[in-house]
């Protein structure tokens, strides 16, 4: 820096000294007027490799050195066509093409929704257009120019104005275009020279970039490898997003309660909304005027006594009529029902071959040690039909032995319409040949057999 | 180098067939640079006093919104009073108020330049300024009204591992593009403007950093002519294109309400009546923030009262598009005969937000139509007591039309009352504090007047001709 | 930007308007009275009296809309002090002066409406009226009396705000006074506030409440939009009409041509801007009622006419009026100009005439008869009014100023 700065006080001070090759002459011009005139006087000698150089734009200088029109609106005009293609190429692709998805019965195309960005994009492309082909076509950036070394040139961006004639003109000549300069009446006319010393970059640069270079592709190489590399610690969460969210959870601990439970229980001698079940033939099966001696859990598959031994379930005051009015719809639900929730182990015909029991039978004949799956008994079978309707209800409400409980599936009323339609199959699961009207059984008989 | 006398009379009064002097003193074109370059070249020690109290207090501001953004961000948008049914709240309307502030430097710089408006040259640098800064504390607040602001670049079409697109039918995503082209295309005229700019400080520079800093900002320029025409045909192609572009911005900003069927958003002049507010409410903040500025860097030359008085008459005539906006909503809502509609605007100036009403239409309707009065609009205290009551009213205007219209819609059982919580209020005066913060350290390391501007349009000076 | 040269240009003599164009005012005369008379006998024949009465509207609006135009440039020039353009002002000028024929083409609308005939607008009836309880809703607005009210409004305050404009700007041809200009000055800001809101309820009574259950707020701006392109329009081939016979040939030139140009561009894509903002806000919302008028524009042959606007009044020109050669090309521009001033008649054709006939565009001798008619008798109307009228105000104060600019 300093050795520039002596080099241009010099050359300020003393224009003939020598340092490197002649690179033009600069003059200086009091007002733009004079400038102007200094500038077509320079055109019209002929002279092609000249430049002005102003503070602000002079108006009527173009004209002065014969500057022709930029090309520069072409180029924006064909940043423009090209921001527009990409946009509409944009929103075809992604809302039309590539994932197409309805909003408000609007077309997957929507050109009216699409003029916005497609104007944006447009005036985006095209001011990027307009600044970089402005500096492109000025051959800018270029932070080296032997024109900075000249002191009185740094006026040039404050109050001063200035004519450069180059060297490389064909018509330059050492002296006579400084005579030809000095003609034109400038407040001053500077030698500007080419530096005389090839400012080299240091080789030290070379190898310390290199080394920066390499360093910074570390952290990416590293992250590369984490990407490809599967890991058995859990993931290192920067972003929780919604994982941890301070909110109480079913069956967690909260330090909210003196009892550390984040579930409340109910408070004692409260009911819940529609909880209240007090009609018990109805929720339970049981005879309301002997309820009050039941335990409640030995309603439950597998009860045990105080003394060890298992309930007997069939004491226990089951209702043995069907708490509801019984119609043809409630039969018809009820067999709905069972097909859908109690066939599958059962059997449509409750003999106890439903399609589970079947792959499961099969699955223990081929490993007889594995498997703990109990034949269902049939429904029509001696015990199930002596039990009261009430305990078959309770045995859907709370299972039986390995069969899971219903209660939580299937509503009171369609457990005693399964109930019916159970009392049906059993009905026909042990009827005799004779039960069947005559002339139906006459048209059976006169079927062939197979 | 003599100078132009120009004689003090006042500049506001122009006799038709003699233009009023842009710039008043006695100035010549390097008494200009040296005024412009003034504050920006002083050492630190000599800075006023003012000037480190005002970016000590805004400084203190801009913490406030950093913690209330770290809030946000460990806690989550619960902080904020955003609750059913108006999850559009103060966020929203901030951002629409700040995209609002940030018309008027694009509009000075291009819609003022295309209509050869010369006054302009000496305001239009620090309004394009506050132009982009405005627009960096509006894309603050829907950035961080997303919710999981760790993943903003959603907003944008790349490609991800769930093959998900944005929805480009979605006038919040022309919401994304628009501001976004807006900043970034204002950053690119306002550079552009700055290059030779930047050179002038280059070349003053006497420091190793100030020289290195300007003279890789300013790319080398030189002034050369024929790189000024190529100049002079890029801004005049980026002002032609920014012009639209300024219009586009608050138009579809007004999109994000208007296409909605909501009562009091669904109307057919919320385009340009945004627009217009805009334009607007950005004039006041310029002049809100160039009264104290142009005596901070002494540029009362360069920004007379004169600017001041044709920035007040632009806001007068906005202000009345802004008026007959609000009466043609009114008239047609009674017109249309739609009752939502009429309901909800009885509902603005009758109902639980009708003290926001008020001073909206106070502020922005009545209290410009001072500046019809000659002493009003050249008298900078009282221009800049009206300029921060026209700011408040359109901010007003902002929560007016989203919160009074959100708070009443057509289900009555969904209605509710929407009320900001501190967290909202330290922001809001926080985006104040990063606002001018960047602005004070613009004035005080870039260009704050377009030089090359101001002189192309100052006269000759004549005695030197001979 | 800088004037630092500025360039000494003569004064040239304009005459008056009738040394240009006083020999065609018979003519126009003649075009007018047998343009109305032809589109009438063919109305009378065919019995499609809807048909002229909706054509006479929309060549009426016409008319009115680049008249309008003129007035605002008028007002936006002294408002903001312009000294461009001086030079173009008297002419424009002039032609507010039409706002006198215009009120009085305006009476046989007022007569139909009076006389209680709601062939023009349905609203005039009782009957519909009561049927319709939106329509019931605004009846304390739309009505005749009211109606007329207005419209004596709107004519009191265009005629007398043009007339001053002129009457001081002739003045000032004698006396040379700055202070008239001052005057001027002092009197826009206000005048363009009425002008405003007359313009906005004269669009709303005469354009948008043809379909009196359809509303849009922003049908004024539009309205006004597409007044200032077909004004800019018109000024250009003004413009080359007066260069033509030799008139301000050295005056108005290339610098002029290009701002007016420029402007017409710009104007044209503010109104593209306005029209785009109103469909979209209604295809968007998708609302019944707001939809089923533009649903009329999009159907039943309808739709080639909107398709005709976007393309033609908005794509065309944009790309042809965008080059700077163009825009200081006598013969280029007046093409242009032209041709939107046909597109901006295309507007109005597709604002108004699906009420008239929503079951399909058709233009017809009626059409034709009603737009020579107007038009020739406006410019009767004008030429005599304004005859002696001289072309240019060439002691305005701003004068020197608009002589010696130019673009940058």
């Amino acid at each position: 820096m300093s050795t520039a700065d002596e080099q241009s006080d010099s050359q300020a001070e003393d224009c003939t000294a020598e340092q490197g090759a002649l690179a033009g002459y600069v003059a200086q011009f009091p007002n733009p007027s004079a400038l102007k005139k200094a500038a077509s006087q320079t055109r019209e000698a002929g002279f092609k490799e000249f430049d002005c150089y102003v503070p602000f734009p002079v108006h009527g200088i173009d004209e002065a050195i014969g500057i022709k029109m930029t090309r520069l609106p072409y180029i924006v005009l064909v940043c423009a066509v090209i921001g527009a293609t990409t946009a509409i190429a944009l929103q075809f692709f992604t809302n039309a093409f590539d994932y197409k998805y309805i909003i408000s019965g609007k077309p997957f195309f929507s050109i009216p929704a699409n003029i916005p960005i497609t104007f944006e994009l447009s005036v985006l492309f095209s001011a990027f257009g307009a600044l970089l082909g402005m500096l492109a076509l000025n051959k800018l950036p270029q932070f080296y120019n032997r024109l900075f070394l000249l002191d009185p040139f740094l006026k040039a961006t404050s109050s001063g104005f200035f004519l450069a004639i180059e060297a490389k003109d064909p018509k330059f000549h050492e002296t006579d275009t400084k005579t030809f300069l000095n003609s034109l009446q400038p407040s001053d006319v500077v030698t500007c020279r080419e530096p005389n010393e090839n400012v080299k970059i240091p080789k030290i640069l070379l190898p310390i970039a290199a080394c920066i270079l390499i360093l910074g592709l570390v952290p990416l190489v590293l992250i590369a490898k984490m990407r490809v590399t599967p890991q058995t610690t859990p993931r290192v969460e920067l972003v929780h997003d919604m994982d941890y969210q301070p909110k109480l959870k079913t069956q967690r601990f909260s330090r909210m309660f003196a009892d550390g439970r984040g579930m409340r229980p109910p408070i004692p001698g409260t009911l819940a909304r529609g909880d209240l079940q007090h009609d018990t033939s109805f929720y339970e099966g049981l005879l309301p005027d002997q309820e009050d001696q039941v335990d409640r859990n030995h309603l439950l598959p597998n009860a045990k006594n105080a003394d060890g031994t298992s309930v007997s379930l069939d004491k226990l005051p089951w209702v043995s009529e069907i708490p509801i009015p019984v119609d043809e719809k409630l039969m018809a639900r009820g067999q709905e029902r069972f097909n859908i929730y109690c066939a599958v182990c059962h059997g449509l015909s409750g003999k106890g071959d439903g399609i589970i029991t079947q792959r499961a039978m099969k699955l223990q004949a081929a490993n007889p040690n594995v498997g703990t799956w109990l034949l269902p008994i049939p429904l029509y079978s001696e015990p199930v039909r002596k039990q009261k309707v009430g305990q078959l209800f309770n045995t859907i409400t709370h299972g039986v032995r390995k069969m899971p409980s219903y209660g939580a599936q299937v509503p009171v009323k369609d457990r005693w319409a399964i109930v019916l339609y159970l009392r049906a199959l059993q009905e026909s699961g042990s009827g005799m040949i004779n039960d069947i009207p005559a002339d139906i059984r006459e048209k059976l008989n006169a079927e062939p057999k197979e | 180098m003599a100078s132009i006398t120009t004689t003090p009379f006042d500049v506001t009064v122009e006799t038709p067939g003699t233009r009023a002097p842009l710039v008043t003193g006695n100035h010549d074109y390097q008494s200009v640079t040296d005024k412009v370059c003034h504050l920006a070249e002083k050492p630190t020690h000599t800075i006023p006093k003012a000037y480190w109290v005002a970016l000590s207090f805004c400084l203190l501001l801009l913490v406030n919104l950093g913690i209330c953004i770290g809030i946000l961000f460990t806690q989550g948008v619960g902080v904020w009073g955003n609750m059913s049914p108006v999850f559009w709240g103060w966020p929203i309307v901030n951002f629409v108020f700040w995209v609002g502030i940030g018309h008027a430097g694009t509009l000075i710089s291009a819609i003022l330049f295309l209509f050869r408006q010369n006054w302009r040259t000496g305001i239009n640098r620090a309004a394009e300024a506050m132009t982009i800064f405005a627009v960096v504390c509006a894309g603050l607040f829907p950035g961080i009204h997303i919710g999981r602001i760790w993943v903003f670049f959603w907003l944008f079409p790349l490609p991800n591992s769930m093959l998900l697109w944005p929805q480009f039918r979605s006038p919040l995503l022309w919401d994304v593009f628009a501001v976004g082209t807006y900043a970034t295309v204002s950053i690119l005229f306002w550079y552009m403007g700055m290059i030779p700019d930047l050179a002038t400080f280059r070349d003053r520079a006497v420091t190793p950093i100030r020289q290195f800093a300007y003279g890789i900002l300013s790319l080398g320029w030189t002034g050369s002519a024929r790189c000024w025409h190529r100049y002079e045909r890029a801004y005049l192609l980026l002002a032609a294109l920014a012009a639209p572009l300024v219009l586009s911005v608050h138009t579809i900003v007004s999109f994000d309400f208007a296409v909605a069927q909501l009562p009091g958003w669904h109307t057919s002049i919320f385009p340009p009546y945004f627009v217009a507010g805009a334009v607007f409410s950005g004039f006041a903040m310029v002049a809100t923030l160039l009264i104290p500025a142009r005596i901070l860097c002494g540029l009362q030359d360069i920004i007379t009262i004169r600017h001041l008085e044709s920035m007040c008459k632009i806001m007068l005539a906005t202000g009345l598009m802004v008026g007959y906006a609000y009466a043609m909503e009114f008239f047609i809502a009674w017109y249309g005969g739609n009752p939502y509609e009429q309901f909800a605007f009885v509902n603005r100036a009758f109902g639980p937000y009708w003290w926001a009403y008020w001073t909206m239409v106070s502020c922005n309707v009545i209290s410009p139509q001072f500046f019809w009065i000659k002493w009003c609009r050249t008298t900078p205290w009282f221009i800049a007591i009206i300029c921060i009551f026209i700011n408040i009213g359109m901010w007003f205007e902002r929560f007016v039309i989203t919160v009074s219209s959100l708070s009443r819609d057509f289900l009555p059982s969904s209605w509710g009352y929407f009320k900001p919580t501190p967290i909202d209020w330290l922001m809001l005066i926080g985006s104040f504090g990063l606002f001018f913060t960047l602005f004070l350290l613009f004035c005080r390391f870039l260009p704050v007047v377009a030089m090359a501007e101001v002189k192309a349009i100052m006269p000759e000076p004549e005695a030197d001709i001979a | 930007m800088s004037d630092h040269n500025s360039h000494t240009i003569e004064l040239e003599e304009p005459g008056t308007l009738n040394d240009v164009a006083g020999s065609l005012t018979n003519a126009a005369m003649i075009v007018g009275v047998a343009g109305l008379l032809l589109a009438g006998l063919i109305a009378m024949v065919s019995g499609n009296w809807t048909q002229f009465f909706f054509s006479y509207l929309h060549n009426f609006t016409f008319v009115l809309s680049f008249t309008l135009g003129a007035l605002f440039f008028v007002l936006i020039q002294h408002l903001t002090r312009s000294g461009w353009s001086v030079v173009v002002r008297r002419i424009v000028e002039l032609m507010t002066t039409g706002f006198v024929p215009l009120a009085v083409l305006f009476l046989p609308i007022l007569f139909l409406v009076l006389v209680g005939n709601n062939s023009l607008f349905h609203w005039n009836n009782a009957e519909v009226v009561e049927a319709s309880p939106l329509i019931k809703h605004k009846a304390i607005y739309l009505n005749a009396t009211w109606f007329a009210i207005r419209a004596f409004v709107y004519f009191t305050f265009w005629i007398l705000c043009s007339r001053f404009y002129l009457n001081v700007s002739t003045q000032q041809d004698q006396s040379g006074d700055p202070a008239l200009s001052l005057r001027m000055e002092r009197w826009s800001a206000l005048s363009i506030i009425a002008f405003a809101l007359t313009l906005t309820f004269a669009a709303i009574d005469w354009i948008m409440s043809l379909d009196p259950e359809w509303f849009s707020t922003i049908i004024g701006v539009y309205f006004f939009s597409n007044s200032v392109v077909s004004f800019f329009a018109m000024l250009a081939i003004l413009i080359y009409y007066l260069n033509s016979q030799g008139v301000l040939s050295k005056t108005i030139n290339a610098e002029y041509r290009h701002d007016v140009g420029k402007l017409l561009f710009g104007f044209n894509c503010f109104w593209a801007y306005i029209a785009f903002s109103q469909y979209l806000l209604y295809w968007y919302a998708n609302i019944p009622e707001e939809t089923v008028w533009f649903a009329r524009r999009q159907e039943n042959g309808w739709e080639v006419v909107s398709m005709i606007l976007i393309i033609g009044h908005f794509v065309i020109p944009f790309l042809g009026l965008m080059s700077r050669t163009v825009k200081r090309n006598p013969k280029q521009l007046v093409f242009w100009a032209a041709y939107l001033l046909v597109m901006c008649w295309i507007d109005l054709f597709w604002l108004i005439m699906p009420e008239a006939s929503p079951q399909g565009p058709s233009i017809g001798l009626i059409d034709i008869g009603c737009l020579l008619g107007i038009l020739g008798l406006f410019s009767f109307g004008v030429l005599k009014m304004a005859g002696d009228q001289y072309l240019i105000a060439k002691r305005d104060p701003r004068l020197p100023e608009s002589l010696a600019f130019h673009n940058i």
